[in-house]
């Protein structure tokens, strides 16, 4: 580990509770997203428990299981990104910042072209009991990752305008984009255990 | 800094009331209010003037019911409203005072009061709401089956084992009738006021529904849940015959269908107007000859010959060249040319789905029979 | 506008301001939270003119059977936007507004936690209510405010608008909850427990919770609608599960009605101490009533639902908790009433509100126990029993609690006192107009009277009638209080700092406060009740150190 050096550009704020604003800010955003997505999952569920039993064969698997992988790797990179900051290391803290781009970036590829063999080839729709609840939940998801691959993407560009370091503020809005990254994170898997392993 | 330390204004020194005497006499009001509180209470539930007078076995229980919460709630009702004007009476603020009250904080064993003893009166009011609740919904092994649809803006009742079709419910006094319920369309809800009964109508599921009758007469079915422009006007009637009396108008339904009253064979047009009366036309039309008085569509009293007039007129923008499809187009296609005066998008526009072939071909020789 | 004897100057930040010392200032994107509260209350009153004005086009049209002043269709509409903008674009925000104004200085804070957020919620709020009315002359959503499927499917290209804008409101009022708690949570002056927190910030605690949990449901609800009406998808249609749609929708909009209540709860704790000259009894069971509420609120939703499809055993549970709510409710009724015993009166219109509130609101409460009673509410689901119930909570309750709070507020908004004649007559055409309204509907709903109908049968004539007489009467009650409003900006008595000799916060500072509130950082080391005592020992101000400002900003 190189020599650690923490660099405070503004005072402590106390808070009453010791939680960071910005952080139990997050943290009670995440609480209404897992709500969002409750619902949305309760509507896929009516629509599976009404559509044919098969209907999830036409999904492929294996190629969403990767993406899982995807995901969960660029969670990782999230991870060594803010152990970065914290130690100071910029040059380190954008290298994972870009992996957790291209990641992200990867997984809404594979995503998109995986819509596109299920509506051209498989002829899977919104029209279908199945394709509605599979399309809404598994759409609403992705449109949660492109927000936090944009969100990356102003934090990097900033990072390398000089704009974000490794300082104290823009460490916990670092952490907070983190946050976010995991719930996401975590969100997916549970929608790849219930859509496509069930 | 603290909170606000300005000093109240300076008061007058006055003759201060004897602390306990005055206590004696709130706590005597109190007491006032509480036995007045009972009073009012029992004799609201006792003479129940709100709902009364159902005629159905179910309905009755529901009143009983009612009338329980109904001395319950003028109780509370007392209670909170005394409180309050006594307190505007009694504890208005002084012209030469201008002192804070005495400080009460609070009390522990009143706050456990009035937590433990409303949560007593509702738990005894689920209960008892229960027991009603699996009274009348209990199914008697001797209940006769209606089909129900509802659907934009009229309800049918079928009977199944009698291949029977009626606009009205007709049922039999003092048997359970078992509502077995569908939608061709919206959510609809079939409730009886008189029978305290209401259950919604889906299209996606069937739902069921049970009461009883024991008074003859014929009581208002209402739809209760919005279904669309002709919401208002969705409604039908209860029959409630003695079970002979019954018995005979459900023979009379079943053979004569297609016959009318002296044993002649229907024409189209008296067909027609058994379909007029399915439709629950009548709820937006005036016509006289099926005591119909709807006033949101055209008066159809002399459409037979109006229908000939209003082809002819320059406004006129439909397809039809005669009467007869004039009337047929301005039932399955309504937008296609609206009546001057009369709003677009309110008749619905799906009875060419809803309503059989023949039995628009009856409906139109019908309504061109009304000259 | 100001009264105030600060020369502090408006912030300019970017195309950003922070702070208001003229008129124009409330026309900006202004990061200060009196800014936006004033924002909010000012756009709210708006809306709730506007609703107001749908009602009495309903109560025209009522007058009579038979009337044909408006058509089937057009009535659909109105009575489904004036319902939603009573709840989405009056009452919620209104509260919002309140709570922005006041919560930060009622804990001692020098602004929310997230001005900026603020700020954006405030002009999305707006945004969606722009859309709201563009939906309303686009066909609107003639499927009742609960928009049931499938008759909300089949209805024009306003209902879709009409989701949209739901939507962007409901994420406005999420951003504001979040800062709500942020700031109640983490910015507190030295020295204030939970314990020690006004009781309005304990309801706005509560009412946030909901907001924030309940919220989502009525997102994810419009979502799959808009899915159906516009992808095709069957999340709703007959072939899908129409129930589904109540399910979702009452999940929030039963919690809702709680985020309606709840701060009109937390303004009358404040306003009967203060005019009882009393301390509030109970503070305790009050502020542990409102989280009960919150929690509670959540297991009821099915009594909306008693008469539909559902699964007849699942009603039970439903009514159990339903009648349960009822206790914490109770508590905080009989605590105001244990307050007003004994204290010394001081009849102020915010006073006469509150007194009214009380009143009106018990009535709601109590054809609420009726309507939590399965077979009762079997018979008076949808009809105007339920109509007269919830104007009496809404309209009784939440709108008298609204003006309890305007009336007790303005002098510390504007500096300048409202005027009391005109105060009360606005109090007594409200309370009399409102009770011919609504008392006669009680009745009509259990006599067999349908709600959401353009026209009903004669033997409804005499109520109709009574009560759309009392309509024009509410209406009419409410001119006295525009022209006060505005007539006192100029022509109002100075308030001065504490023209009601209140204990919380606000009123130690100016009327208006400073821009930046505190100029030290308040300490506190008791509640904000403390009449009827001696006056409190001065405290020796903490060591210097900033006062919370908003994290990251």
């Amino acid at each position: 580990m190189s020599q650690t050096v923490i660099v405070h550009d503004e005072p402590r704020v106390a808070t009453t509770t010791g939680i960071d604003n910005r952080k139990l800010g997050m943290w009670l955003y995440l609480a209404t997203e897992v709500m969002l997505f409750s619902a949305l999952i309760g509507g896929f569920l009516t629509m599976r428990t009404r559509a044919p039993a098969d209907a999830n064969h036409v999904l492929n698997i294996p190629i969403t299981a990767f993406n899982t992988f995807v995901l969960i790797v660029s969670s990782t990179a999230v991870v060594m990104a803010l152990s970065a900051i914290e130690d100071g290391d910029r040059k380190r803290m954008l290298r994972w910042m870009v992996a957790t781009f291209v990641l992200g970036a990867t997984f809404l590829g594979i995503q998109i072209n995986e819509y596109r063999i299920l509506i051209g080839e498989k002829h899977l729709t919104t029209s279908s009991l199945f394709g509605s609840g599979f399309f809404t939940v598994t759409g609403f998801h992705g449109f949660h990752v492109f927000v936090g691959v944009c969100w990356l993407g102003v934090i990097i560009v900033q990072t390398l305008r000089n704009r974000f370091t490794t300082n104290e503020r823009d460490h916990m809005r670092f952490e907070i984009f983190g946050l976010y990254w995991h719930f996401v994170d975590v969100v997916w898997i549970v929608l790849f255990t219930i859509i496509y392993l069930i | 800094m603290t909170y606000a330390s300005q000093p109240t204004p300076a008061s007058q020194p006055r003759a201060p009331e004897d602390p306990r005497a005055r206590a004696r006499s709130n706590r005597v009001a109190a007491l006032g209010i509480g036995v007045l509180a009972v009073v009012l209470g029992f004799l609201a539930g006792r003479f129940n003037p709100l709902l009364t007078g159902s005629t159905s076995s179910e309905g009755v229980k529901v009143d009983a019911l009612f009338s329980v919460l109904l001395g319950i709630g003028t109780a509370i009702f007392v209670v909170v409203q005394g409180g309050l004007l006594y307190s505007i009476i009694r504890f208005r603020q002084k012209s030469d005072d201008d002192d804070d009250a005495p400080a009460v904080r609070g009390n522990v064993g009143l706050e456990i009061l009035w937590t433990a003893i409303p949560a007593a009166i509702l738990t005894g009011l689920a209960v008892y709401s229960y027991a009603t609740l699996a009274n009348i919904e209990t199914p008697a092994p001797d209940a006769i089956t209606v089909q129900v649809t509802g659907r934009q803006f009229a309800w049918d009742f079928y009977y199944p084992d009698r291949d029977v079709h009626s606009p009205e419910l007709h049922v039999p006094l003092g048997l359970q009738v078992h509502l077995v319920m569908h939608s061709d369309d919206m959510i609809h809800a079939f409730w009886v006021p008189d029978f305290r009964v209401k259950k919604d109508v889906m299209p996606d599921r069937v739902t069921e529904v049970r009461f009883t009758a024991d008074k003859a007469g014929t009581y208002p079915i209402v739809c209760s849940r919005l279904c669309g422009v002709g919401h208002a006007f969705m409604r039908s009637n209860v029959v409630v015959q003695p079970e002979n009396i019954f018995a005979t108008w459900l023979y009379a339904q079943q053979t004569g269908a297609t016959v009318q009253a002296g044993g002649q064979p229907a024409t189209p047009a008296a067909a027609g107007k058994a379909v007029f009366e399915q439709n629950n036309c009548g709820a937006c039309h005036t016509l006289k000859d099926a005591n119909a008085a709807g006033k949101v569509g055209p008066d159809l009293n002399s459409i037979g010959t109006s229908a000939a007039k209003i082809i002819q007129d320059p406004g006129y923008k439909g397809k039809a060249t005669d009467a007869a499809s004039y009337i047929r187009e301005s039932i399955v296609e309504p937008n296609a040319y609206v009546v001057p005066n009369y709003p677009p998008n309110v008749m619905p526009q799906n009875f060419g789905q809803t309503i059989s072939a023949k039995d628009l071909d009856n409906l139109v020789q019908y309504l061109l029979s009304q000259k | 506008m100001t009264t105030s004897t600060t020369s502090v100057a408006v912030e300019r930040r970017g195309w950003m301001r922070h702070g208001a010392t003229s008129w124009r200032d409330y026309f900006t994107f202004n990061t200060d939270h009196k800014v936006i509260g004033v924002q909010y209350v000012v756009m709210a009153f708006t809306f709730f003119l506007i609703g107001g004005l749908m009602a009495e086009v309903i109560r025209a049209q009522l007058i009579k059977p038979g009337n044909t002043l408006v058509s089937p269709n057009l009535y659909n509409e109105l009575f489904s936007l004036h319902g939603t903008i009573m709840i989405f674009m009056w009452v919620i925000p209104v509260f919002t507004g309140l709570a922005n104004y006041i919560i930060p200085v009622h804990v001692g804070a020098n602004d929310m936690a997230f001005p900026k957020l603020n700020a954006f919620s405030f002009w999305l709020a707006l945004l969606g209510g722009i859309i709201m009315m563009v939906s309303f002359v686009t066909g609107g959503n003639a499927s009742g405010w609960s928009a049931y499927p499938p008759l909300s499917e089949q209805t024009g290209i306003g209902q879709t608008l009409w989701a949209v804008a739901l939507i962007l409101i409901g994420f406005s009022s999420i951003f504001a909850a979040i800062n709500l708690l942020v700031t109640i949570m983490n910015m507190r002056a030295r020295g204030m427990t939970l314990m020690r927190m006004p009781l309005f910030a304990w309801s706005m605690i509560a009412t946030s919770i909901i907001i924030l949990l309940g919220t989502p449901a009525l997102a994810g609800a419009l979502a799959l609608l808009i899915m159906d009406r516009v992808a095709g998808t069957q999340f709703f249609k007959a072939t899908g599960d129409p129930l589904m749609w109540q399910n979702l929708f009452w999940f929030y909009s039963h919690p809702a009605v709680y985020i309606m209540i709840l701060p009109g709860f937390g303004i009358i704790s404040e306003t009967v101490p203060v005019f009882s000259r009393k301390p509030i009894f109970g503070y305790k069971m009050i502020a542990f009533s409102s989280m009960a509420i919150a929690i509670f609120g959540f297991l009821v939703w099915a009594h909306h639902m008693f008469s539909s499809g559902m699964n007849p055993l699942l009603r039970i549970p439903f009514m159990i908790t339903s009648m349960i709510i009822a206790v914490p409710t109770g508590v905080k009724i009989f605590s105001w009433l244990a307050t007003l015993w004994g204290g010394h009166l001081r009849f102020t219109t915010s006073m006469l509100f509150t007194l009214g509130f009380i009143s009106m609101f018990v009535i709601g409460g109590i054809s609420g126990i009726f309507l939590a009673s399965i077979p009762i509410d079997i018979h008076v689901n949808d009809t105007y029993f339920v109509v007269a119930h919830l104007h009496y909570v809404l309209f009784g309750g939440s709108v008298m609690a609204i003006f309890a709070g305007l009336y007790f507020w303005y002098p510390k908004i504007t500096g300048r006192m409202l005027n009391e004649t005109w105060g009360k007559i606005h109090f007594w055409m409200t309370l009399i107009g409102f009770n011919i309204t609504f008392l006669p509907m009680h009745a009509l709903g259990l006599e067999g009277m349908p709600r959401r109908v353009v026209t009903y049968a004669p033997e409804f004539a005499l109520g109709n009638l009574i009560a759309s007489l009392g309509a024009f009467l509410l209406a009419a009650g409410t001119l006295p209080f525009v022209y006060n409003a505005v007539i006192s900006l100029v022509r109002g008595k100075v308030a001065g700092d504490n023209p009601w000799q209140s204990l919380t916060l606000e009123w130690t500072l100016s009327s208006p406060p400073p821009i930046h509130n505190f100029p030290e950082p308040p300490t506190v080391d008791s509640d904000p009740y403390g009449y009827g005592k001696p006056l409190v020992r001065r405290v020796p101000p903490a060591p210097r150190q900033e006062a919370p400002v908003p994290g990251g900003e």
